[in-house]
């Protein structure tokens, strides 16, 4: 018996040591040489190992991938060979590298296709949460995605602590101990009996499932976003533009009230979900509406729209609010498993930005349930969620950005996701940017970019002035003092340089050879050491 | 006789029905969506437009001013009515109420 144990305790430790072997490439050593010494000058050395091929991979740090002709000697041996050489400084293995992506341990996890698909038909949310999963800025800032839809059950087991409460209000006394003039607004606010009554949720709580039902919790599925608080407005849907601006406006409330007491009031809500609209409405007949999203988004919340469940242009027969024409809004489109634009779903050259998974994706339903949810009112929350999302990467220079020009962080974190997309053939001349959501691409393009966002810039260039802006072709840049330009360098919002320029004949820019879009310059003065960043939209 | 009863009834029953249809809010046609430059002109704009019954009902936004109003239909088409408040000192910009409803799923 005890036998046994030790030969099951052996074999046990045998496997798991070979299974915590690296892997590496077959016959390719990675090889660092002194400097100014060639791949060749050291193999042409070698005896017993016959190098076939190599090539420098790290100039600065001369390091050469040698490829093997396969042979008896392993590579450890060949590894000890070439450790003999005096220009040899390291030699290794070329490890395999993959992507550690993060899943969560929710026990639907594996239905939820839109999130890893192994054909990467998906939206590389894994990807994503290896950065984040969700929670505060840098700088503690509590993330709140709004869900202006028909309700929410409250005894659902997969949300938890993810629901926002007012904690500035105690509930149900019948007095508005905040001030805020909501009474008793404690779990949000319902615009149909105003007061904080927002249970239901038959089509409410599949949304903000997919938003942010808690992920990682070992239940259930998780949103796209695993931590962010669900602000609740309860409208009754149908309802009419009055009802939807009053939901909007207790969002765009708590925001302005969060940034003029610097946190200590209000809420930090940065998305809006719109999973409802009015088919072929038209912007014009909408102002008011329309013109609301632009408010929202100067105050630093983006907003997300539903277009039409109906295989219909909105560029020509319109839509609400998905053809409002505020660069905060966000109009989405629905795709299904196959990565396909589902044939009963809306698109727009003009109008619709993107697509996002919605068909069949299962979600938290009311009755503490899961199922299959679908239409653009599936696939817009995936959106909503990716905002918030990416408000919690770890990027500081990002974190103060939202504190000192929140309708500037806003439009980048739209930029990060509309250039972050998936190309897609069934979306391409059909949105606007042809492509599906992929919130890996939009979080790394955050962070490649978090570099650039740097500076004092952002804070203290008052007296920098630059415009017009947005431009389609000359900027001009000018200061109160008549400060003389030394240099401008123009990033792309993912932290690629893209232009630099020194030599200046008067104080113009050209910005015409620039694709559209969001773009960072850091401008510098002569007899100035501060550098300052502005952001500029190329249109 | 039998006819009379049947009109009568017919009668009764589209009277019920149009009640159901404003109870559930469905219409929103004595209604109009206004945004004024301060919220202290809505006495002034309710003076300006009492030829037409205007009415506030709610403030919608605070912070952006926006209000509900009702009025006669009888005396003004709501475009009309939109068209006159866009030209008012008091206002910044007015709209329709119109239905929103929820996306419907797929077919």
């Amino acid at each position: 018996m005890k036998k046994l144990f030790l030969f099951t305790y052996l074999l046990f430790f045998l496997c798991g040591n070979a299974q915590s072997q690296a892997r590496f490439v077959k016959n390719e050593i990675l090889v660092q040489l002194d400097a100014n010494i060639t791949a060749s000058r050291v193999t042409e050395a070698l005896s017993n190992i016959q190098v076939i091929e190599s090539e420098l991979i790290s100039k600065p740090l001369n390091i050469w991938l040698l490829r093997l002709a396969p042979s008896e000697i392993s590579e450890t041996e060949a590894i000890s060979e070439l450790y003999k050489n005096a220009f040899v400084q390291v030699a290794q293995k070329n490890h395999i590298v993959t992507t550690r992506a993060t899943t969560p341990d929710d026990t639907l996890f594996d239905d939820q296709w839109q999130y890893f698909q192994s054909n990467d038909r998906d939206i590389d949310a894994d990807d994503a949460w290896d950065v984040s999963t969700g929670g505060f800025t840098m700088n503690g800032d509590e993330i709140v995605a709004a869900v202006l839809d028909d309700g929410h059950d409250l005894d659902h087991e997969d949300f938890d602590d993810n629901l926002w409460t007012n904690e500035a209000e105690i509930p149900d006394n019948d007095i508005d101990d905040d001030g805020n003039t909501y009474i008793d607004d404690y779990l949000g606010w319902s615009i149909v009996t105003n007061d904080d009554n927002i249970s239901g949720g038959g089509h409410g709580t599949p949304v903000a499932g997919i938003v942010g039902a808690q992920g990682n919790n070992g239940i259930g599925v998780t949103g796209v976003n695993w931590d962010v608080k669900l602000m609740i407005i309860k409208n009754n849907f149908n309802t009419n533009e009055a009802s939807v601006i009053q939901a909007y406006s207790y969002v765009l409330e708590a925001r302005i009230l969060y940034n003029e007491t610097d946190g200590a009031e209000g809420a930090f809500v940065v998305s809006t979900n719109a999973s409802w609209g009015v088919d072929f409405g038209n912007p014009d007949d909408a102002p008011l509406w329309c013109g609301l999203y632009d408010t929202l988004g100067e105050n630093g919340i983006l907003s997300c729209g539903a277009t039409i469940n109906a295989n219909q242009n909105v560029d020509i027969i319109g839509d609400l609010p998905t053809a409002c024409p505020s660069e905060y809004l966000i109009a989405v489109t629905n795709t299904n498993i196959l990565d396909n634009k589902v044939t009963s779903a809306g698109y727009g050259a003009e109008t619709i930005d993107l697509g996002a998974p919605g068909s069949g994706t299962i979600t938290p339903q009311s009755g503490n349930g899961y199922g299959g949810f679908g239409g653009t009112s599936g696939a817009t929350p995936h959106v909503t969620g990716t905002i918030a999302l990416l408000y919690s990467a770890p990027c500081q220079n990002f974190a103060n950005l939202v504190k000192t020009n929140p309708a500037a962080a806003a439009r980048l974190v739209r930029d990060y996701i509309l250039e972050g997309v998936d190309p897609n053939a069934s979306l391409e001349g059909i949105t606007t940017t042809g492509g599906r959501l992929n919130v890996n691409n939009a979080i790394q393009a955050l962070m490649a970019g978090c570099e650039s966002l740097s500076v004092e810039g952002f804070n203290s260039n008052q007296n920098v002035n630059l415009y017009p802006n947005p431009s389609n072709g000359i900027i001009t840049i000018t200061t109160n003092d008549n400060s003389k330009l030394e240099s401008v360098i123009i990033y792309a919002v993912d932290g690629r340089k893209v232009k630099e320029i020194n030599d200046f004949q008067n104080t113009s820019v050209s910005i015409s050879d620039l694709a559209r879009g969001s773009y960072i310059f850091k401008i510098s003065f002569e007899g100035n050491t501060a550098s300052y960043n502005k952001i500029v939209i190329k249109e | 006789m039998k006819f009379k009863t049947v009109v009568v009834a017919s009668f009764i029953v589209f009277v019920l029905g149009s009640c159901k249809s404003k109870d559930t809010g469905v219409l929103n046609a004595d209604t109009v969506l206004v945004q004024l430059n301060k919220s202290e002109s809505v006495i002034d704009l309710e003076n300006e437009f009492s030829v037409y019954s205007l009415q506030k009902i709610k403030i919608v936004s605070r912070p952006m001013h926006i209000f509900l109003f009702e009025y006669n239909q009888n005396k003004i088409a709501d475009t009309s009515l939109i068209k006159l408040l866009r030209k008012s000192s008091f206002v910044k910009e007015a709209q329709q109420n119109s239905d929103v409803t929820l996306r419907k799923t797929e077919i």
